[in-house]
């Protein structure tokens, strides 16, 4: 009996250690009472556990009552009983501390249970709030055709404020989150996203030490924490334009659903929808918010795996740089600035079933319409409303048929131009002889990127329908030559002297532009003699090598200039690849872009060093029918040099064409001279 | 918490040099598969070339395989001369010794290829060019393992070895390796092998040759089967990098016993390297 008590002592005393320091583990402070026999206790941060003071009765208290009323006794050892009983005081103080723990852990649980609830409260927020700015930011840089140093600034505080709500996603080492997020900003911002040497070999046991350790000593408990951190990152990415990267530095062909997810999604919303907890969320609310992150997860995986990734040989490094992410971003938001949400679109057109995907179309092509004449300068100004402005731009494009065959070269973003303009506040459409004599003045804007030496010469002529038609007097410089990068040319036109206008005439501007010159780019790969196989593995070599298909290669490149010459070269004029074992042949054409109309063709020549042929170089060319672009063919059977010959693996040579011309630009307007009908612009 | 420690670890692994590499005597470089590594140095070329300037292309070329490599040579292909000049297209280099224990490090060597851009087309931003460098180069592989020889099938007292009939390697060192190698034993009379060649490297192997094949330093009679393939020559298509040798010996009958089998190959091998060439306003 005696080592019975003795026993139980020691075990007593154990509980009690154990509890004790239970107690300090969930922050409690606590006093007990010898007199009344009671554990009180508070938890330090003055929580609900006992309503921060001490002996109130909580419903901890209460069961802590109960169980001594259970034992029919509140503190007092006599009325223990059982084994209790016979252990006198210790047993008492047994069944006191058992109830107390009990009571203790059902505080502590209720305890976590408000710490789980102030967590998901702090989550809710951070949520919110990168729900909410991510909007903003969204919205602010949507349309925007240049990105600016704000944005990315604001993108960079989105990727810390993600970092910190998702912190409080993780239960233990929360500022473990930070370490993969750290780490990577150094590597990408400081050391460039360097891949291999040195630096890379630093870095990257740096990043493991850093990983792991924190994991070692926490035995994986930080793990979920660091694993968070990588979430940032990856938004902070999809954020900056890694898809429009992709597409463009790789070259990835995108369906048009892919491309919408490159510009349509405010990746800072998805990830802010992604963290919402639902703890707190019941029925229709839970179930939207588990729905929204299921979309949301769907949304980063099959934006990655839509767009096929083709055999990327040249990339030395893995990620992109800052400035390269942004230009990507920049060229893609160019090309969908002013385009509808196609979600919006897809929803409008939901109901036309037999034309689905031609109502969208529509619709996109409509808004990029509407968007570029809101932009427009005539619109802006009140001179034409939208709607007008839409029906120009649909007939414009139904006339003009754009260099086709040969394509514009996208490396030159600038090319000639020249177009008449009226400022209608200056230009009497309607005027009496008597108001003295009439001026009307036409504005020639031009644009000479290469700074070409260009004479125009400027005659008006008044033409009244059905009846005369007379040349008008140019008052201001007859014939000017103009040689800078862009300008305007003010030509007054007046009546002869001596003609008195009366009633309506269609008045016309002409500016005959000399000696302009338009050059154009063809590449052409030399393989010499090879077999059909060993043509075939070339082709998919070069292929890798240039990342696209050799298809891109088929058609010269000119700029947007009024009139090129195109050409083809090769076993077909459109073939990149060129055997020596087959005929090769010279294609040529001038193509005229319609917004004038071509003079005369002074002289062409090709640039093909050792090619010979009849075609090559040409002088004072007749032109073809003027309703058609394409104004003039020619071609011949051309020679190659033994340097294009015979080559053993392949060669790569760009060549170059150059067409010297005359044309003509010509803007009609009409007027009226005491008459009463307005005068109307026709172009 | 973990401050302390994690900045005396970020101290210790960032004073840590790189790995020089092994040292050891007792180093098998003849083991698992590797090639010549070529890359460009930093800024060699620049990532943006200037019209009208000059530039150059330097590649660094490291013999990580165990064997020398000869008849170097290296061209840069898919340079339009429109943009690009450049002093030659076309280069030799040294011979570059295989990996050792007098040189752990395999061979290395430095090519540098002197350019000069023109200018772009008319008023274009830029012009981007594709190219690639292609290295060519002779060298060779070492295989011996050890092997039973038993035409003695049937003997009961034969306390010898026992024939592995298939063997798997891991590589000879080289981009070449015997994958497999497997002894079919013609009982009282001779002893076929089958290997099985594979190149494991990134480049493409064009032809084989047997140099030497011996059997207990007697010679075999070796051939290689497939579409083409000639006595002790085999060419290897692009796509299809892999060739089967098949060895033939008279033993005669006798008990087991092991014995060495050796075989030398000499092979031509292309490496190719991506590169780009941005010319800029």
């Amino acid at each position: 009996m005696l080592i019975n008590i003795k026993k139980r002592y020691e075990k007593v005393l154990k509980m009690k250690a154990s509890f004790y320091s239970l107690l300090r583990y969930f922050s409690f402070n606590y006093k007990f009472n010898k007199k009344s026999g009671l554990l009180l206790f508070k938890k330090r941060n003055g929580d609900a556990g006992n309503k921060g003071s001490l002996g109130e009765s909580t419903g901890v208290e209460k069961l802590f009552k109960r169980r001594n009323d259970d034992a029919g006794n509140e503190g007092s050892s006599e009325k223990s009983t059982g084994p209790e009983k016979s252990a006198g005081k210790p047993g008492g103080k047994v069944e006191k501390i058992k109830t107390v723990v009990v009571g203790v852990a059902g505080s502590a649980l209720s305890t976590g249970g408000e710490a789980i609830k102030k967590t998901a409260g702090a989550m809710r927020n951070f949520s919110l709030m990168l729900i909410v700015l991510g909007l903003v930011h969204f919205l602010l840089r949507f349309g925007q055709a240049q990105l600016s140093a704000s944005s990315f600034i604001f993108s960079l505080f989105l990727f810390i404020l993600s970092g910190y709500a998702l912190s409080q996603a993780a239960d233990k080492d929360r500022m473990a989150i930070l370490i993969p997020m750290l780490l990577f900003s150094i590597w990408y911002f400081i050391f460039k996203a360097a891949i291999s040497g040195p630096i890379a070999i630093t870095m990257l046991s740096i990043s493991i030490g850093l990983i792991g350790l924190p994991l070692i000593l926490t035995k994986g408990k930080s793990g979920k924490a660091e694993a968070l951190g990588l979430l940032p990152i990856l938004f902070f990415f999809l954020d900056l334009g890694l898809l429009p990267f992709l597409a463009e530095k790789l070259n990835l062909v995108l369906a048009p659903a892919a491309e919408n997810l490159l510009i349509f999604v405010p990746w800072w919303v998805v990830l802010g929808i992604f963290i919402l907890p639902t703890e707190g969320l019941s029925g229709f609310s839970g179930f939207i918010i588990v729905l929204l992150k299921a979309a949301g997860i769907f949304l980063v995986v099959i934006s990655f795996v839509m767009p096929a990734i083709p055999n990327w040989g040249h990339v030395t490094t893995l990620l992109p740089s800052v400035g390269q992410l942004q230009e990507a971003q920049v060229k893609v938001q160019e090309r969908f600035a002013g385009k509808e949400n196609p979600f919006i679109s897809s929803f409008a057109c939901i109901s036309d079933f037999e034309n689905y995907q031609g109502c969208i179309d529509k619709r996109q092509q409509e808004a990029a319409y509407r968007n570029n004449c809101r932009l427009d300068k005539d619109v802006k100004e009140g001179r034409k409303t939208v709607d007008e402005c839409i029906i120009e731009i649909k007939e414009k494009e139904k006339q003009q048929l754009s260099v086709a065959s040969g394509a514009v070269d996208p490396t030159i973003k600038l090319p000639t131009a020249f177009e008449f303009r009226i400022d209608e506040q200056f230009f009497p459409k309607k005027a009496s002889v008597e108001s003295g004599p009439l001026v009307y003045i036409a504005n020639l804007d031009y644009k000479n990127p290469r700074q070409q030496e260009i004479k125009i010469d400027f005659t008006c002529r008044f033409t009244k329908k059905g009846e005369e038609t007379f040349l008008g007097e140019i008052t201001t410089a007859k014939s000017i030559t103009v040689s800078d990068v862009a300008g305007t040319e003010s030509v007054f036109c007046q009546p002869p002297a001596g003609k008195a206008l009366n009633g309506r005439y269609d008045l016309v501007f002409n500016a005959t532009l000399h000696n302009l010159v338009s050059r154009s780019r063809l590449t052409r790969f030399f393989i010499g003699k090879k077999t059909n196989d060993e043509k075939s593995e070339i082709i998919s070599e070069l292929e890798k090598i240039e990342g696209k298909s050799l298809n891109s290669f088929s058609d010269s490149l000119a700029p947007a200039d009024p009139t090129v010459l195109i050409f083809g070269l090769g076993n077909s004029p459109k073939d990149p690849i060129i055997s020596s074992n087959k005929n090769v042949i010279l294609a040529l054409g001038i193509q005229d872009s319609r917004k004038g109309k071509v003079e005369k063709i002074n002289h062409y020549e090709l640039f093909l060093p050792g090619v010979t042929g009849s075609c090559l170089v040409g002088d004072n060319i007749p032109l073809g029918s003027a309703s058609e672009a394409n104004i003039w063919n020619s071609g011949c059977l051309v020679n190659l040099p033994p340097e294009f010959a015979e080559i053993e693996n392949f060669r790569k040579e760009e060549f170059e064409s150059m067409v010297d011309y005359d044309y003509l630009i010509t803007k009609k307007i009409m007027v009226e001279v005491e008459g009463s009908a307005q005068p109307q612009l026709e172009s | 918490m973990f401050l302390v420690p994690l900045l005396v670890l970020s101290l210790l692994i960032m004073s840590c040099g790189s790995n020089v590499g092994e040292k050891s005597v007792s180093y098998n470089f003849k083991q698992g598969y590797a090639e010549m590594e070529a890359k460009f140095l930093e800024n060699s070329p620049p990532e943006k070339i200037y019209p009208l300037s000059s530039f150059r292309i330097v590649l660094q070329l490291s013999n990580k395989a165990a064997y020398d490599l000869t008849n170097g040579r290296i061209e840069i292909l898919n340079l339009p001369q429109k943009y690009f000049d450049l002093s030659t297209t076309r280069q030799n280099f040294d011979p570059l010794e295989g990996r050792s224990l007098t040189n752990p490090n395999g061979g290395l060597a430095f090519m540098e290829f002197e350019g000069f851009a023109k200018d772009l087309f008319q008023n274009a931003e830029k012009y981007t060019a594709n190219y690639l460098v292609d290295i060519n180069y002779n060298t060779k592989m070492e295989f011996q393992d050890t092997v039973c020889i038993n035409t003695n099938l049937y003997a009961t007292y034969d306390a010898g070895c026992e024939v592995d009939v298939s063997k798997s390697y891991s590589g000879q060192g080289a981009s070449l390796v015997v994958n497999n190698l497997e002894e079919i034993v013609a009982p009282g009379s001779s002893v076929e092998f089958r290997i099985y060649l594979k190149n494991r490297g990134k480049g493409k192997i064009g032809s084989i040759d047997l140099s030497r094949a011996d059997l207990g330093g007697k010679e075999m009679v070796c051939v290689f089967e497939g579409e083409g393939a000639e006595v002790r020559h085999a060419k290897l298509k692009k796509d299809k990098q892999e060739a089967i040798l098949l060895c033939k010996a008279n033993v005669g009958n006798q008990n087991s016993y092991m014995t060495t089998l050796s075989l030398d190959f000499s092979y031509d091998y292309e490496l190719q390297v991506p590169g780009t060439l941005n010319l800029v306003k």
